[in-house]
């Protein structure tokens, strides 16, 4: 038998055992792909308009997508190596040397991995129009999506996988030849020893997380730009210690209270932990670590699609919206619009003054209620009554646009007079058409005001079906002047929205491909932990435990794997969502809910999958 | 004095149609309570297979099987483990310990998946501990431990849940002479001081000697019994002789 039947033999075999690892590697395949071929495609390229934010969100996820590879191959290469070194040191007893060994595994993993890119692209090519389409709707775009296959994305997903393979084989080669007989034959049989505790770090985790989280809340003392690397650094420093030496601390806790432990199958699922901590705490801690990630980076992107969506309704509270008095002019909008197959469902009038040097407009209390009311707008009672009878003192409404404020001044000078800001608000009133923020005053001072300053009539119409005002826009831009400041719903559209919504989907498509590597992660190591535990469950069945309860006490052991980072990830990420929703000043419950139940719902199907494969591990014969 | 175990007719056949081979065929047994019992024969004999299926690890082809009168073979796969959780207790050639528990929760075990009492289970394991000079490595780890303590562990643990019957494969075979001798001895002292009924499967003739009677198995048969009448030296003499008239297989005896 020449190294290459050996090879394509074990190749054979371990397809099965490596099924997860290769839907994994297709799975990211066929994404790649389709983040690469996003920004080749004819139709995006056309849409002038969103061609840059494509390329760019899709250059930014695919490097990403790299990142998580490397490490994700080399994560399971090494993981599939230590699995088969007793393996390896059989051939080697066998008198084949280890250059030719080498070969064997590495062209074994390469083997894997080829298939993986050739499946993959398959997949993704056949997907890329489903891919697309989802992002078309998410991006709100109209066009339809034609099938269409990128051979330059091709070429470089081929490209970058090739290296990323061609690294791996290598290090896989170099990593195998150095190994010695006695190392390979020894590996498996290593005594294992209770691993010492080190209280000093267990207890300087908590309070490592604790001043991280200090920060993180107060990130106003610290600027925010320190806070957030400070805070990063230390929860991930805080993070490994806790499950290296406080989870330790912990379990020894439990060990030793007997009358916990004596119960049932604790007794077997602790002590397993106990003496595994050392190995695997560092797979705790990096799924804890992207778990926060995940939430977290899912939380600031909804956060984001929110803002924007509120700030559409400030922006474009109206279809149609222009400023005139002259009321010839107003009847011919009125008449286009009736000959339009739009129907009116309000029509707004207001007053403002317009003060060139302060860049600011001024309405007056009532007609600001009155708009309020007209708009229908969510809380305008409270946002009413919070502003009251304005005497000396003016509310400030965010110009349309603002996302946040940072700068906070506490009054404003119209004309010659200085106005104390009682109350400042984002609400809709005029919208983008009148591109500044706009000062409320009580009637009286506004009847003063109004001799100094021009009065401007602002014309706001509400029609039905705002989505389809092409044509309605390009009508009205002929018989209006230029002063009168047209916009309507067609012209705010074609802006920041289709952005947010690329990097929305594109967010939330690399959250599940990130969820899925923190999945296969934790199951790769839980069923290296399952060979090691064959020969324990044996003993115990002998000893006469049932089949219940060793299937209980895997459940324990295999639900901690997953339980644990998740839970520390939550309360990290819940940490930094609420930092965040203070920064926004937003409530991100819903995201937040959203992201944490997809990791609920994927940990479980991983967990039962990850659960049945261990009982079959340790149930097979040896 | 009452029977504990009793056998009717146990077959035990491997291979399909065409090429069976008996393991066991036909062993009529009877065990009274407080009895040590060892079963010899050379390699192939069926001692294990013996031991596996009367402590209901394995499922005998035919024939019947009773504790205290009572059929196990009508019990299912989860009443047999409890049964064999709660009524017997095992010693390996390599100790069977679980590495990741200390010599205080490996003895505990079976009681603790019984969810037994805690403070029964530790007055039990106090006293057995005593009972087996583990008293002072009761916080140690197996990989702490001699191979003699190991099995006084195992021992121990065998012991916890006061078995009607402790079956005990080979338990000198990991052991240098010392800690055998040391280890019989306390096999010993369980058979007299705590009325144990013991079953050993065993090779030596040495080992064996410490028993009270002798089944010597041959082709899946017991092929004869010696009974022990005089002093453990004078028994191990019989033994080897016995061996020597059988013929065959000495040299592997030792």
């Amino acid at each position: 038998m020449n190294s290459f039947k050996l090879t394509i033999m074990n190749f054979r075999r371990d397809i099965k055992t490596y099924g997860m690892y290769l839907m994994a590697m297709i799975f990211s395949v066929a994404t790649y792909y389709n983040f690469v071929s996003m920004r080749h495609n004819p139709q995006f390229i056309e849409a002038k308009s969103i061609s840059m934010y494509v390329k760019s969100s899709s250059m930014v996820a695919s490097m990403l997508m790299i990142l998580f590879l490397i490490f994700f191959i080399m994560y399971s290469s090494n993981f599939f190596l230590k699995q088969r070194k007793r393996e390896l040191g059989i051939y080697v007893f066998m008198g084949i040397d280890n250059y030719k060994i080498a070969f064997i595994f590495a062209a074994e993993g390469l083997l894997l991995g080829i298939m993986s890119l050739v499946v993959g692209l398959l997949l993704g090519v056949l997907f890329s129009k489903l891919f697309l389409m989802l992002l078309a709707k998410a991006a709100l775009l109209n066009m339809r999506i034609n099938f269409f296959i990128s051979e330059k994305a091709i070429i470089e997903t081929v490209a970058v996988y090739s290296v990323i393979l061609f690294i791996t084989f290598l290090k896989g080669y170099l990593d195998i030849i150095k190994t010695s007989l006695i190392d390979l034959m020894n590996t498996l049989k290593k005594a294992e020893e209770l691993p010492k505790v080190n209280y000093l770090k267990g207890i300087a985790s908590l309070i490592i997380i604790g001043v991280a989280y200090y920060i993180a809340v107060n990130y106003g003392k610290f600027g925010f730009g320190t806070a957030f690397m400070l805070t990063v650094i230390l929860v991930i420093i805080g993070t490994y210690w806790l499950f290296g030496s406080f989870l330790s601390m912990l379990i020894r806790y439990f060990i030793k209270r007997k009358d916990f432990l004596y119960k049932g199958t604790n007794i077997i699922s602790f002590s397993n932990l106990a003496f595994r901590i050392k190995d695997n705490y560092r797979t705790f801690a990096a799924a804890a670590v992207l778990v926060t990630t995940c939430i977290t980076s899912f939380g600031t992107i909804s956060s984001l699609r929110y803002f924007v969506n509120e700030n559409h309704k400030i922006e474009v509270p109206y279809t149609v919206t222009y400023i005139s008095n002259k009321q010839e002019e107003i009847n011919k909008v009125d008449e286009i619009i009736e000959n339009s197959p739009h129907k009116v469902e309000l029509r707004e009038k207001a007053n403002f003054l317009f003060i060139p040097e302060s860049r600011v407009i001024v309405v007056k209390l009532s007609t600001f209620q009155k708009v309020l009311s007209d708009l229908n707008v969510k809380d305008r009672e409270k946002v009413i009554s919070k502003i009251g009878q304005l005497g000396e003192e003016a509310a400030y409404i965010e110009k349309p646009g603002v996302w946040m404020s940072m700068l906070e001044r506490k009054d404003l000078k119209v004309g010659d007079e200085t106005y104390k800001i009682k109350d400042r608000v984002k609400v809709p009133l005029f919208g983008g058409g009148v591109p500044y923020p706009c000062v409320v005053v009580n009637d009286e001072k506004y009847e003063t005001l109004k001799l100094k300053f021009e009065e401007k009539q602002f014309n706001g119409i509400i029609l039905d079906n705002p989505e389809n005002t092409k044509d309605l826009t390009f009508q009205l831009a002929q018989v209006l002047s230029r002063e009168s400041g047209l916009y309507t719903y067609f012209i705010a559209g074609a802006t920041m929205y289709d952005l947010v919504g690329i990097v929305y989907f594109l967010g939330a498509f690399l959250f599940l491909v990130f969820v899925f590597a923190t999945g296969s992660i934790i199951y790769f190591k839980v069923l290296s932990e399952s060979f090691r535990d064959k020969g324990k469950y044996e003993i115990l069945r002998k000893l006469g435990t049932t089949d219940l309860e060793i299937q209980e006490s895997v459940s324990k052991q295999v639900g901690m794997f997953f339980l644990l980072p998740l839970i520390v990830g939550i309360i990290h990420s819940l940490v930094a969502i609420s930092v965040l929703s203070d920064l926004m000043k937003y409530r991100l419950t819903i995201p937040t809910v959203i992201s944490i139940g997809v990791f609920i719902i994927v940990y479980g199907i991983f967990y039962v999958f990850t659960r049945k494969k261990y009982i079959k591990v340790i149930e097979s014969q040896a | 004095m009452g029977i504990v175990l009793e056998t009717k007719n146990l077959r035990k056949e491997y291979g399909s149609k065409g090429m069976v081979f008996a393991a066991l065929d036909g062993i009529d047994l009877k065990v009274y309570k407080g009895e040590f019992l060892g079963i010899m024969g050379p390699s192939g004999a069926g001692k294990t297979t013996l031991l596996n299926v009367l402590s209901t690890i394995d499922r005998p082809t035919s024939g019947d099987i009773c504790y205290e009168g009572k059929s196990i073979l009508t019990m299912k796969n989860r009443e047999l483990s409890i049964f064999r959780r709660n009524n017997i207790g095992f010693l390996f050639q390599d100790f069977n310990l679980l590495d990741n528990m200390s010599v205080q929760d490996n003895i505990a075990l079976p009681l603790a998946l019984s969810n037994v009492n805690v403070k029964e289970i530790k007055e039990k394991v106090g006293k057995l501990s005593e009972f087996f000079g583990l008293k002072d490595h009761l916080k140690k780890y197996p990989y702490q431990l001699s191979g003699g303590q190991k099995q006084r562990v195992a021992a121990a643990r065998a012991l916890i849940t006061s078995p009607s019957i402790v079956f005990a494969d080979e338990p000198t075979g990991a052991l240098d002479s010392k800690s055998s001798q040391e280890l019989l001895q306390c096999l010993l002292r369980m058979n007299e001081e705590l009325n144990a009924t013991i079953i050993m499967v065993t090779h030596d003739a040495f080992a064996a000697s410490y028993s009270k009677r002798i089944l010597y198995l041959k082709d899946g048969k017991i092929h004869a019994r010696i009974d022990k009448d005089s002093s453990r030296k004078e028994f191990f003499k019989r033994i080897i002789d016995f061996i020597g008239s059988v013929g065959g297989g000495v040299g592997e005896l030792f």
